[in-house]
């Protein structure tokens, strides 16, 4: 969890002077799963308790941590700030043949990756998939603009700009799959926002860096 | 779907219209196709390219950084080390650390100290952890 969402927002938090500084919007990508969010276990956020800990689990409330948050810095960074969160899809990084890893793992994407690559489109190679993370600082997921400034429909290369994930064209925060294409927010999210989750997400986020910054544990 | 070509010649354009300052964290895989990829569309052409490669192996990031400066002569590519990015407090003294060399870096280029695209793909996807040889899977 730390490492997918904590530790991310921490870094784009920290270098934010910097990325200000940029005279174009500058870009914030985190690679990971926007697509995952699926359970909310709403009154255990940190999944602290070992029951509600899990691979889907964290997957899910990192994939929800990381929209409201980069939902609530696009919207304070206007003209400035662009962020999306990418799925690369299925990428024969090294990592799959780690001698950590199960033999029968290794040995069947040995086999498999070949026909994977064909006959699965979302399966990438390694070249094609660092192309496509950089595709995510184009200008088809641009900064939000301030109010009255007009956002053009289409990139230079023709391509419409995207939908921020809370609904607004070039609003500033993306949730993008491995093909460029908007992940979509699930039916849960017009509920979530009505419930306030975007500020409970950002308070949590932000009590969580204070405790740690000022050496406490953070036990929220 | 935005087809390859598409994204390629986005990415030229992107690397072709302003000189850019980029930092990557964890570049054992995805990051380090883009760090790559962003190298390559630079190659000779591009209008100029500094890097920041925040990582935990040296000798990997080395490794990283020859084939980069193959593709792209006229960049240049910073290994900033970390070592546990899970805990805040090393991400704060990486990022303070970070800013200090592109601060020097900036003034001694006569340019502005900035970042233009931050990409971050650090996480831990094995089944167990390298020390402790527990289940570090469910701790990503």
């Amino acid at each position: 969890m730390s490492l997918l969402y904590y530790s991310r927002m921490r870094f784009t938090l920290s270098l934010l002077p910097l990325l200000l500084a940029s005279s174009l919007p500058a870009h914030v990508i985190s690679v990971y799963g926007p697509g995952r969010d699926a359970t909310l276990i709403a009154d255990d956020l940190s999944l602290r308790d070992p029951k509600n800990y899990g691979f889907m689990s964290s997957g899910s409330h990192a994939a929800y941590l990381t929209t409201f948050f980069m939902e609530h810095l696009a919207a304070q960074h206007p003209g400035h700030l662009a962020l999306t969160h990418y799925y690369p899809g299925l990428v024969f990084t090294d990592a799959i043949f780690s001698p950590r890893l199960p033999a029968w793992f290794r040995g069947f994407f040995y086999y498999a990756r070949p026909l994977l690559l064909y006959f699965l489109p979302m399966a990438l190679t390694a070249e094609e998939c660092g192309d496509r993370v950089l595709f995510n600082a184009s200008s088809r997921f641009p900064c939000r603009l301030s109010d009255g400034e007009a956002m053009p429909s289409k990139t230079d290369e023709g391509v419409d700009v995207a939908a921020s994930s809370d609904g607004i064209d070039g609003g500033g925060a993306y949730r993008v799959n491995w093909n460029g294409e908007v992940v979509n927010t699930g039916k849960q999210y017009p509920k979530l926002r009505e419930e306030g989750w975007l500020e409970k997400v950002v308070r949590h986020t932000m009590e969580a860096f204070e405790e740690i910054k000022a050496g406490r544990v953070f036990t929220g | 779907m935005v087809d390859l070509a598409t994204v390629r010649s986005s990415n030229t354009r992107l690397v072709s219209t302003q000189p850019l300052v980029v930092v990557v964290v964890g570049v054992a895989g995805i990051g380090g196709y883009a760090l790559r990829a962003l190298a390559a569309t630079h190659g000779k052409d591009g209008k100029g390219l500094r890097v920041y490669i925040v990582a935990r192996t040296a000798a990997k990031v080395e490794a990283l950084i020859l084939d980069c400066q193959k593709l792209c002569p006229a960049g240049h590519f910073h290994f900033v080390q970390a070592n546990d990015l899970a805990l805040l407090q090393e991400v704060d003294k990486t990022c303070v650390e970070l800013i200090k060399v592109e601060e020097k870096q900036a003034r001694a280029a006569g340019d502005k100290a900035r970042i233009d695209i931050l990409i971050m793909a650090h996480a831990n996807f094995e089944p167990w952890h390298p020390r402790q040889g527990i289940s570090a899977f469910f701790l990503c």
